[in-house]
């Protein structure tokens, strides 16, 4: 029963202000972590996140600015507003992908700002149909939920017992 | 294979060095040259230089963040590799001593944790740490831009080929045209290889360009004194046709 799981550590959801709405553990691999460590943890991330797009390197576009590319520094001076970003038909996004040596993070962001991140085993495959598919989960049974409060912790049961009974039958 | 930026940080948590390559926009790889905005060179660029400033301190934020992140969750012998975003991928190697090497480099990279590794050992000890007038602590990048240093790491990282060949301005072919260039050449500081030029020779396609005239100092094999050599780009690339064993890529 267990091998139907592997590869899926944990799932952490983060509202759009950086705090932690759940947190739930599918098998071990990782260490456990107090409640107030994952807290910090959350908010971290949301503060990490931002910097990791800031930090996107910009591509300065030399056709605007033909004429100082001959200037007596020998060096283009872009224009003000001349970069462009490496693959300019994706929109910028934060983090991704976090590999280490024991473990893999993927974070998918939704359009509102929630951010899903999914701790797997580094060779788990298939990992965005996974968090899809729990992006899909939350907004039925969560987003759905008529008692739920926006931005609060979330305390569906019916969200738990999904996520968890397909986790456990994914093949 | 693009590499926009790469970084050293020391165990005080300063940037030691950093440098930004900046490709130009179109894929195509042209002889048009690139600009190489290297923290030590001051530059006109206001703008630029205070990215790249405001860009180590932001990189050093967020792999800091992460290891400490990653050390809580996988146990203190785990390390971050490297993240992706939709743009850009972070490469992170951490050595023992504390210094970190980052690199950010286009997403169809491969793996350059072996790579980070490769400058450390090859270049960053042997170039900075075994260099007898380097300091131990590097205030400000003192004792890393150095020229052998900057020299080999610009090798190593053939970016995108020739993108990166910066031409200088006033330095053409003919002003080597007469007489011998030598250049003496330490390989992992152990073995020299003296390579005597004739520049009467034709030049072939390659190598008419000359586009690179550096002054490298290096400490001679017995240790004793230091010797000056001049060495041409176009001897640059030959001895690196000729498998250089720092070469990592092509």
């Amino acid at each position: 029963m267990p091998d139907n799981t592997r590869g899926v550590f944990s799932l952490i959801i983060i509202n759009k202000a950086g705090g932690l709405i759940y947190q739930r553990e599918f098998q071990s691999g990782l260490r456990n972590l107090s409640t107030n460590d994952y807290l910090v943890l959350a908010g971290t991330f949301h503060g990490v996140h931002a910097i990791t797009r800031s930090i996107t390197p910009k591509i300065p576009i030399s056709q605007p600015a033909p004429s100082p590319a001959t200037s007596s520094t020998g060096i283009t001076a872009p224009a003000a507003s001349g970069y462009s970003y490496p693959n300019p038909g994706v929109p910028v996004s934060g983090l991704d992908y976090l590999e280490t040596d024991k473990f893999r993070m993927t974070c998918f962001q939704t359009l509102t700002g929630t951010k899903f991140l999914l701790f797997t085993d580094p060779l788990t495959g298939s990992v965005d149909t996974i968090i899809q598919k729990i992006y899909e989960l939350y907004a039925d049974y969560v987003m759905k939920n008529p008692f739920y409060q926006i931005e609060m912790p979330v305390r569906c049961e019916a969200f738990d017992r999904h996520l968890g009974a397909w986790l456990r039958g994914r093949t | 294979m693009v590499v926009y930026s790469f970084y050293i940080f020391d165990r005080h948590a300063e940037c030691i060095y950093k440098r930004r390559w900046l490709p130009r926009p179109t894929s195509t790889v042209g002889k048009s040259r690139s600009d190489t905005v290297s923290g030590a060179a001051p530059t006109g660029l206001g703008q630029t230089v205070r990215s790249t400033d405001d860009d180590s301190k932001l990189v050093f934020g967020t792999v800091f963040s992460l290891r400490n992140m990653v050390r809580k969750l996988g146990g203190e012998d785990d390390n971050f590799v490297s993240f992706t975003t939709s743009q850009y991928k972070l490469h992170y190697y951490e050595t023992p001593t504390n210094t970190k090497f980052v690199m950010l480099t286009d997403l169809k990279s491969p793996s350059m944790r072996i790579a980070l590794q490769q400058i450390y050992i090859n270049l960053f000890v042997e170039y900075v740490v075994k260099n007898p007038l380097s300091p131990t602590e590097h205030p400000g990048g003192v004792g890393v831009n150095n020229e052998l240093f900057e020299e080999s790491l610009e090798q190593n990282l053939e970016v995108s080929s020739r993108e990166q060949v910066h031409v200088r301005k006033g330095e053409t072919a003919g002003s080597h045209r007469s007489g011998h260039i030598e250049a003496i050449i330490y390989k992992s500081g152990i073995s020299k290889a003296q390579e005597r030029h004739s520049c009467n020779r034709a030049h072939t396609a390659a190598d008419s360009p000359v586009v690179k005239h550096t002054v490298l100092r290096a400490p001679a094999c017995d240790g004793t004194f230091w010797r000056e050599k001049k060495i041409t780009g176009a001897q640059h690339r030959s001895q690196a046709r000729q498998g250089h064993p720092y070469r990592l890529f092509m």
